[in-house]
């Protein structure tokens, strides 16, 4: 198999606000009713005093290299596609529920037809060359879907734009703070 | 006498009846007449053995009784079909009524092969082991010896079930080299002649069964080489899916002789369904048609027909061969494939201790097979390998993995690497 | 509906869980007769809990030979285990490894919730888990709660690993199985069916 490049959603932590712009946009777009969520954003409080912080993390399906759902599921029902998406066959799928135990990150979800349902990356859009709902909604920039090394491109971009603005000083004063 | 039915299922065995209570189930506006040859509520035709064996009685084989057919809606009507006019949707019974149908389901099942033109076949003490009055009438037969030819799930569980039964000698005949050739390997066949051995009842390979002896009554069996004297044989040498009023109706049959259905169910007539036996399936491990006259496709299949008969639409997923017996200390399992069907780089472990045998066999360093006797112990695990192994999608990224250095591992080891796999936990 | 939710994370092999259904289900604590069991690599290893999943499309359902199996309406899988005739076609068809055969009642069983589905009350078996490995909850909790333990190593420090329960602890699992199942239970019981069941996943049981 030639370089398995595939795209991955990528959080800027930094930039998320938790305004949970994501989670509603994903819901829309994929048109979920109540229960099911692709996409959800945990909430973590850190320090105390003046150091207190809440923190926030949308979690996405991470799309994974070594998939576990995909090794867990005993039906063949989830697979990674060619280009690296993580997908559901919902007609073979039998609501055992393996994947969810297997999954480190709680993403598979269970609708009203009782079958696993996820994260797709919004693969329709993907597929019309467009971004998914989430990474492009996102008022803060924080989604980011791409290949690794884009990624990588744009978080070195962010950096080297925080310093030429604050200067590289401040930016330590800033890290010291958290 | 002409009536009329919404669903008409032809058929009252594991997919008949599954069919007709899911689409009483799926739209119960629907009225559904089930035409039975036999005056029995469905049972269970793998507890049959049992039956004969005195371990079951005749009501704990039933699957479900009349009164849940009445409360259901289900009518059933103990008549035989004897021709079908998808033109007109019409079935003509054997006495000459008709019945019209909206959709019709076909589950008329399978007929045991049965050699008619062998000398003595016709005689009275020759048995099949199909339906309940097939144990019947061999319960009401009496006889100290016996023959059973053919060593596939009935050979095996007939013998035992005739041994039960008290009889002093059952001797089982089977034609090729090893016991069930088609689902166990030579080494599995041989652990298991012993198996069946220690039960007491005697195993022949290699011969073929020529003759059966007798003028009023069946005496004996001639093999190609030796006379066994007997007073009873059964026959269970295959399975032959029932499609004589498909093929008539013009609906198209597969290549390997079982109704063509889509993945629907659906025959080649847009109002006719078929499931169970007498349908072909996709073997679910290589992908290529096949008949898999089990229990377990025939349910589902029923369920799935019924359910799409009524207007819904379910798909049924293809099923993969299972050959297991569970029955008076003896369990056999075997699953995927054979030494012989391995394809590339094939690899076997096997292992025997404390009375459990355990076989797995590797192709390209992944389980593709499994036979087990005397244990049933992570079948799960097994199975879900094997399924996935075989169902590699060209699509897809391949995140299945050879287990490493089987040169060296033991059945335990690769077993731990398995579950490993499974968890993607590689960590010691 | 509510199901058991398992967290290998979470786990310290103490056995309690598997202590407690044989101790309610047979009145003794027999850990091969649990209808929970923990599938191991190595003996502090678990990977997963092999329990009934009460699936939406059952293979048990349709497996079994003599339809005693069903899928009720509220999603409980259910066994009229009286009339089963030990076939193992759901043993061998399920795909979790749910199914295990009950040697006193001569019948292949799987879990039942002990009828908590309704009343969505824990369970034995997840009050005694003192650990929260094992939890009883709906798919969407399940999933918010492994998300927010993740969200949770991502900020703040790693989780300690599990530890096994302290002395006190297992004389508070002690009381609870005991009070449950009606028969005394003792530490010393359960302890030694820990180390059983480190042998047992030590041995690749």
């Amino acid at each position: 198999m030639e370089a398995r490049q595939q795209r991955i959603l990528y959080i800027d932590t930094q930039r998320c606000m938790g305004c949970r712009a994501c989670e509603t946009v994903c819901k829309l777009e994929n048109d979920l009713p109540v229960g099911p969520r692709y996409t959800m954003v945990a909430e973590v409080e850190t320090g105390c005093g003046l150091t207190e912080k809440l923190n926030f993390l949308p979690v996405p399906c991470q799309h994974c290299g070594d998939a576990p759902c995909v090794r867990a599921c005993p039906t063949g029902a989830l697979y990674k596609r060619a280009d690296g998406i993580v997908l559901v066959e919902q007609s073979k799928c039998i609501g055992c529920h393996e994947c969810l135990m297997a999954c480190p990150f709680g993403v598979p979800q269970f609708g009203a037809n009782g079958r696993m349902q996820k994260c797709t990356m919004c693969v329709h859009r993907i597929d019309e060359g467009t971004l998914p709902a989430c990474a492009a909604n996102c008022p803060a920039e924080a989604i980011l879907c791409d290949t690794p090394e884009n990624i990588s491109k744009i978080l070195r971009q962010r950096y080297s734009d925080k310093t030429v603005a604050y200067g590289p000083f401040a930016i330590l004063l800033q890290e010291a703070a958290e | 006498m002409k009536r009329k039915t919404d669903i008409l299922v032809l058929g009252n065995g594991a997919a008949g009846s599954s069919a007709a209570f899911a689409a009483k189930k799926a739209d119960p506006s629907l009225s559904v007449l089930v035409l039975s040859k036999e005056n029995e509520p469905v049972y269970s035709a793998p507890a049959l053995p049992d039956l004969l064996s005195g371990e079951l009685t005749r009501e704990k084989v039933l699957v479900r009784t009349w009164e849940e057919y009445e409360q259901d809606g289900i009518e059933v009507l103990c008549a035989e079909a004897a021709a079908i006019d998808p033109g007109t949707r019409t079935v003509t019974l054997a006495d000459g009524d008709e019945i019209a149908y909206r959709d019709l389901i076909l589950a008329a099942g399978s007929q045991p092969i049965q050699l008619r033109k062998m000398q003595g076949t016709s005689l009275p003490g020759n048995f099949v082991m199909k339906t309940m009055a097939d144990i019947e009438a061999i319960a009401s037969y009496s006889g100290k010896s016996a023959v059973v030819v053919g060593s596939g799930a009935i050979g095996i569980e007939g013998s035992m079930a005739l041994k039960a039964r008290g009889f002093e000698r059952v001797t089982m005949v089977e034609a090729l080299d090893w016991l069930s050739p088609k689902s166990l390997d030579k080494e599995t066949s041989d652990q298991l002649k012993k198996a069946l051995e220690s039960f007491g009842v005697e195993v022949l390979t290699g011969e073929a069964v020529q003759a059966v002896l007798g003028e009023k009554k069946a005496e004996g069996v001639v093999t190609s080489k030796r006379t066994i004297p007997c007073d009873l044989v059964l026959w269970g040498i295959g399975m032959r899916p029932d499609v004589q009023l498909a093929m008539e109706a013009g609906i198209a049959l597969g290549e390997t002789g079982g109704i063509l259905v889509d993945e629907f169910m659906r025959t080649s007539d847009p109002h006719i369904y078929a499931c169970g036996d007498c349908a072909q399936s996709t073997d679910l491990l290589t992908g290529q048609p096949a008949l898999h006259l089990f229990w377990e496709p025939a349910q589902r299949g029923g369920f799935a027909a019924g359910a799409n008969a009524a207007g819904q639409e379910k798909i049924f997923q293809p099923s993969a061969a299972v050959f297991l017996t569970n029955k008076g200390g003896l369990s056999i399992l075997a699953l995927g494939k054979t030494e012989e069907q391995l394809a590339e780089d094939p690899y076997v472990l096997q292992e025997e201790k404390d009375g459990v045998f355990r076989r797995l066999l590797f192709e390209d360093g992944r389980l593709a097979g499994v036979q087990m006797l005397g244990t049933l112990q992570d079948a799960d695990l097994f199975f879900a390998h094997i399924r996935k192994n075989a169902q590699r999608r060209k699509d897809a990224w391949d995140l299945t993995q050879p287990v490493p250095d089987l040169e060296r591992v033991s059945v335990k080891e690769a077993i731990w690497y398995l579950r490993k796999q499974r968890r993607n936990a590689f960590v010691k | 509906m509510k199901r058991l939710v398992f967290d290998p994370a979470r786990c310290s092999l103490c056995g309690a869980c598997l202590a407690a259904c044989s101790a309610v289900k047979k009145g003794r604590i027999d850990l091969v007769q649990s209808r929970i069991r923990i599938e191991t690599a190595g003996s502090r290893k678990p990977l997963r809990a092999a329990v009934c999943a009460h699936c939406e499309e059952p293979a048990c359902v349709t497996a079994c030979m003599r339809g005693i199996i069903d899928k009720g309406a509220d999603g409980l899988v259910t066994r009229r285990w009286e009339e089963c005739f030990r076939c193992a076609a759901c043993l061998v068809s399920c795909p979790v490894g749910a199914v295990l055969e009950d040697t006193d009642r001569k019948a292949f069983i799987a879990c039942d919730l002990c009828g908590k589905a309704e009343s969505g009350e824990d369970p034995l078996c997840v009050r005694v888990c003192l650990s929260g490995a094992l939890r009883f909850e709906e798919e969407t909790a399940a999933s918010a709660d492994l998300r927010s333990s993740y969200a949770l190593q991502m900020f703040a420090e790693q989780p300690a690993a599990p530890t096994d329960p302290t002395d006190g602890q297992w004389e508070e699992i002690a009381r609870m199985i005991a009070e449950e199942c009606g028969s005394p239970v003792t530490v010393k019981e359960l302890k030694s069916a820990q180390e059983q069941l480190r042998r047992d996943a030590e041995e690749g049981m």
